[in-house]
């Protein structure tokens, strides 16, 4: 049973005054309870310094723990020391060690945990298998491109065969193309190994699509935790709307202190296809720049409460400072209240679409 | 109004503008005067460019001739090379696992074995199981004793192979080149290369003829130009006198405010001159510095003092050494060829000793040095007060001159000194220390490392610093012991640093002086004589310069010998070792 069970996790940096008193530092992490399930692959995604990967070192037993504990399946492993806590890391720099080979590199964790050398040999033979390096056995890690390292740097962890394999942005030092091959060599190692995968990440599109459980944070505390899909299509919070997606949700202030969202996605200018009904809301705005993807084109525009993203697929060009007519409807509407959290009842979302709709109409 | 505004139409600009305008004057004539007088020479360097870079290309090959060869030769070996090591890697790796191949396949006999036997109850069938099994065990070993044999023997033939291989596409190729260089022999490209360099030199040769017939045709022009230039510098110049005179006194006529705004507008004009100043000034340093690499001039004083200091008094001790030396009349010195050099590995028995004791003196320091430095900055790596505090307790004897350290541990190591009261509060009877044969080496060699042990702790530290963290981290996470951590990842991370410092402090040693000067004079009975304080006294108290300069040259030979060493191979394996 590999559940990680989070209860009331702080940490503070900085020294106590007096024994006793917590410390007066920053608040890396503040107060995160969660729990993580057994072989699920977790990703802890933020945008820098929200903490995410403080929460992961304390996980593995690498940072010291303020407040709180942690419980890896029933066992209490806050005061653990991090090589008995039955975990694998992978690090950001690969954290290999440059004086040894690629086998040597692998056999030290598994020296260390007394384990005799025919299993020794087996497993690291078998393990290098699965990340295609056997031919690189007695190379060292100077000697080997940066996805190999990585490779290494996965072989290593899986060879001690842990209940959890905790990874701390293991791509982000890779080029684009591999980052990708990588994701799903990754994906595919997990469903082999059948072992939970907690995952940090500031990258969305690594979060979104190999995570099957996904916790947003910011600023130390857990904002939302949830799949892939309700993360993206039910952001609890003004924060979560605006960090997933690229570009984010759009975010309108409005004069009671309520905000109205929509994603640049579910908007759209005004033509044959678009036809605004009754009860619509069509908004005038111009057209402040345009980007080319390629297979789209985003907008950004003037609505004058405030600037928005559109994206849209129509190929007919409109170029910077036209005036434009766009359409929203009830359904893509999000609402939230003053303290930013979102509103879910009907009968309030209604009366939000409607007060932006006579704000827009007043232009 | 705009205070640019302002400017353009000021008086002040105005003054300027005229000012500007005369020293134009000057400029052009000065650029006819110049665009006249070197325009063969410009002429003459555009015609001769491309010659001149044929030629320059062309000396460059033939100097470069056998080099090149060398340097092809030195690469194909070198890959020959590499390849060999990596296939012996493979190979060794091979047997490695060959060996395990056994052991693996009966552990995983005699762990089915243990799993039958513990299904079976009966006594009789038991005992029958086992006989069958002892049969089978038996069997099996020898079927993979043999597999394991035929493994090796495939794995050694193959290599053997593969090696074969490599030799032969070495050689075949090795082969080749040398015929290749043996077909064009050396005296033949040579006389190539000097006859085309020469017809080269003919031609520029020649450029320059016309160059110089053509500057002497127009020599009177250019004369005429240059009075001319002169005469208008002159002129112009007093006109701006009279230029600047006349507004002073208009300023002097001028009211109050209106000479206050005079002079706040002055500050842009001056700053106008200044960078028309500076403009000049930066196209004649480009002019020269096109020609002239500053390097050169950055070099010189460094140069210089070298010559002066270091390779001169070189070059005179090694001629002095053949001479038997009289400093107070240099004429009556007397060539003596290598006397003085089978004296003193003959005669003399200080010299000997003086040098077998150089030797043991470095390696005492530095295998003392080397413990107690990377034990105690393995200490004092960590960033606490107490770690701070000591750290600067260490490192104030370095501060502190040799001389006065030596004094003070003469009084220390004195037979009834702290040092032996200390130890006899453990009942030890300390030896004489620097008054006894066989102690007093080791002695001052004690007093040296307590002196450099802060310096070195930094410098070790400074390394322990440059090894990553996450690599301890990663150490953690592999359940490794902290003594596990220090030998298996410290110490080989910090090798490189280490092999530097110590080998370097090492060839350092041989030069010790000052200790042995203040504490021993070299005895008792010459048993802490050293080279350094040999020459020292052969030379200043006996005057046999002669000799000294011998003594000297040995001692520089053991050094550059050493130093060669170092860098010859163990930079090359510390480099093989870690790279990041």
């Amino acid at each position: 049973m590999a559940r990680i069970e989070l209860n009331h996790i702080t940490k503070i940096y900085g020294e106590p005054k007096r024994k006793g008193l917590l410390p007066e530092g920053a608040r890396a992490v503040n107060d995160v309870s969660m729990v993580i399930p057994d072989r699920s692959f977790t990703v802890l995604l933020g945008p820098s310094g929200c903490g995410k990967t403080t929460l992961l070192r304390m996980i593995a037993g690498l940072e010291s723990i303020t407040l709180g504990t942690i419980k890896l399946g029933d066992v209490d492993i806050t005061n653990i020391p991090p090589g008995d806590r039955g975990i694998a890391m992978v690090f950001q720099a690969y954290a290999l060690y440059p004086h040894m080979t690629v086998w040597k590199n692998i056999e030290f964790g598994l020296k260390n945990a007394r384990m005799p050398s025919y299993e020794i040999n087996r497993r690291i033979k078998e393990v290098l298998k699965l990340v295609n390096l056997e031919e690189y056995a007695n190379r060292r890690p100077a000697n080997l491109s940066g996805g190999q390292r990585q490779r290494v740097a996965l072989a290593r962890a899986i060879a001690k065969r842990p209940e959890v394999f905790l990874m701390d942005e293991p791509l982000s030092n890779l080029d684009a193309k591999l980052r990708s091959s990588m994701r799903t060599e990754l994906i595919q190692i997990h469903k082999s190994l059948q072992s939970t995968f907690v995952y940090v990440t500031h990258d969305q599109v690594e979060a979104m699509t190999m995570g099957d459980n996904i916790v947003v944070m910011n600023q130390g505390v857990v904002k939302q935790i949830g799949t892939p899909i309700e993360i993206y299509d039910e952001p609890n919070c003004v924060f979560v709307a605006q960090f997933i997606g690229d570009p984010g949700m759009n975010i309108i202030n409005l004069k009671d202190g309520k905000k109205i969202g929509f994603r640049p996605r579910n908007i759209n200018f005004v033509n044959e296809d678009n036809v605004p009904k009754d009860g619509d809301c069509v908004i005038r705005g111009e057209i402040l720049a345009v980007e080319n993807h390629g297979s789209e084109f985003l907008y950004f525009v003037d609505i004058g409460l405030g600037k928005i993203y559109i994206k849209d697929s129509d190929r007919t060009l409109k170029a910077v400072g036209d005036s434009v007519e766009i359409l929203l409807k009830r359904k893509n509407v999000y609402a939230f209240d003053e303290d930013e959290n979102r509103i879910y009842g009907d009968k309030e979302v209604d009366r939000v679409y409607e007060s932006f709709r006579s704000a827009g109409n007043q232009l | 109004m705009n205070l640019l505004d302002q400017l353009e139409t000021s008086y002040n600009r105005q003054v300027q503008k005229r000012i500007f305008a005369q020293l134009d004057r000057i400029d052009a004539a000065r650029d006819l005067y110049l665009g006249e007088k070197y325009r063969h020479r410009i002429l003459f360097r555009e015609n001769t460019k491309d010659l001149f870079v044929e030629l320059k290309r062309e000396k460059a090959l033939l100097k470069g001739y056998r080099q090149d060869f060398r340097d092809e030769l030195r690469k194909l070996r070198r890959d020959y090379l590499n390849k060999v090591f990596e296939l012996k890697e493979n190979r060794d790796f091979g047997l490695k696992e060959n060996k395990q191949y056994v052991k693996l396949i009966m552990a995983k006999i005699d762990a089915n074995y243990r799993k039958a036997k513990a299904g079976i109850r009966e006594a009789a069938k038991l005992r029958e199981f086992e006989e069958k099994f002892r049969e089978y065990r038996a069997q099996e070993l020898g079927r993979r004793r043999e597999e394991q044999k035929q493994k090796k023997e495939k794995i050694l033939s193959e290599y053997c192979r593969q090696f074969q291989e490599l030799t032969d596409s070495y050689e075949k190729k090795r082969n080749a080149l040398l015929e290749r260089h043996r077909e064009t022999p050396k005296k033949v490209f040579r006389k190539e290369k000097m006859e085309l360099i020469r017809t080269l030199e003919a031609k520029i040769d020649a450029e320059r003829k016309q160059m110089r017939e053509a500057e002497a045709r127009d020599a009177e022009k250019v004369e005429k130009l240059r009075r001319d230039y002169f005469a208008v510098k002159k002129e112009a110049q007093a006109e701006i006198r009279s230029i600047k005179q006349e507004a002073k006194e208009k300023v002097s006529r001028m009211s109050p405010e209106e000479r206050e705004v005079y002079q706040e507008l002055q500050k842009y004009i001056r700053e106008d001159f200044r960078l028309r100043r500076l403009k000049r000034f930066d196209s004649a340093e480009t002019k020269i510095f096109r020609r002239l690499n500053p390097a050169y001039l950055y070099v010189t004083p460094a140069f210089l003092s070298a010559m002066l200091f270091t390779l001169f008094p070189f070059i005179f001790m090694i001629v002095g050494s053949f001479f038997r030396i009289n400093f107070t009349n240099l004429r009556r010195s007397k060539f003596v060829g290598l006397d003085n050099f089978i004296n003193i590995f003959t005669k003399d028995t200080e010299f000997q000793k003086a040098l077998g004791n150089t030797a043991i003196y470095a390696l005492i320091t530095i295998v003392l040095l080397t413990v107690v430095t990377v034990a105690m900055a393995a200490w004092l790596a960590k960033n606490t007060r107490i770690h701070n505090l000591t750290q600067t307790m260490v490192f104030t004897p370095h501060i502190a001159s040799l001389v006065s350290i030596s004094i003070l541990w003469i009084a220390m190591l004195h037979p009834t000194g702290i040092v032996n009261k200390f130890l006899a509060l453990f009942g030890i009877q300390g030896p004489a220390w620097l008054l006894q044969e066989n102690t007093s080496l080791f002695s001052v060699s004690l007093v040296t490392v307590w002196k450099d042990i802060g310096y070195y702790v930094l410098i070790i530290i400074s390394g322990l610093q440059g090894i990553p963290a996450y690599v301890y981290e990663a150490a953690l996470l592999d359940k490794a012991s902290k003594s596990t951590t220090f030998f298996k990842i410290t110490l080989p991370l910090l090798a490189p640093t280490m092999s530097f410092v110590f080998l370097t402090k090492f060839i350092n040693s041989f030069k010790v002086f000052a200790p042995i000067e203040i504490m021993t004079n070299g005895g008792p009975m010459g048993s802490s004589m050293v080279l350094s304080y040999w020459i020292y006294k052969v030379g200043r108290i006996g005057f046999n310069y002669g000799t000294a300069m011998a003594g000297a040259i040995v001692l520089t030979l053991m050094i550059c010998i050493c130093t060669l060493l170092k860098n010859l191979y163990f930079d090359r394996v510390v480099d093989k070792v870690v790279k990041y």
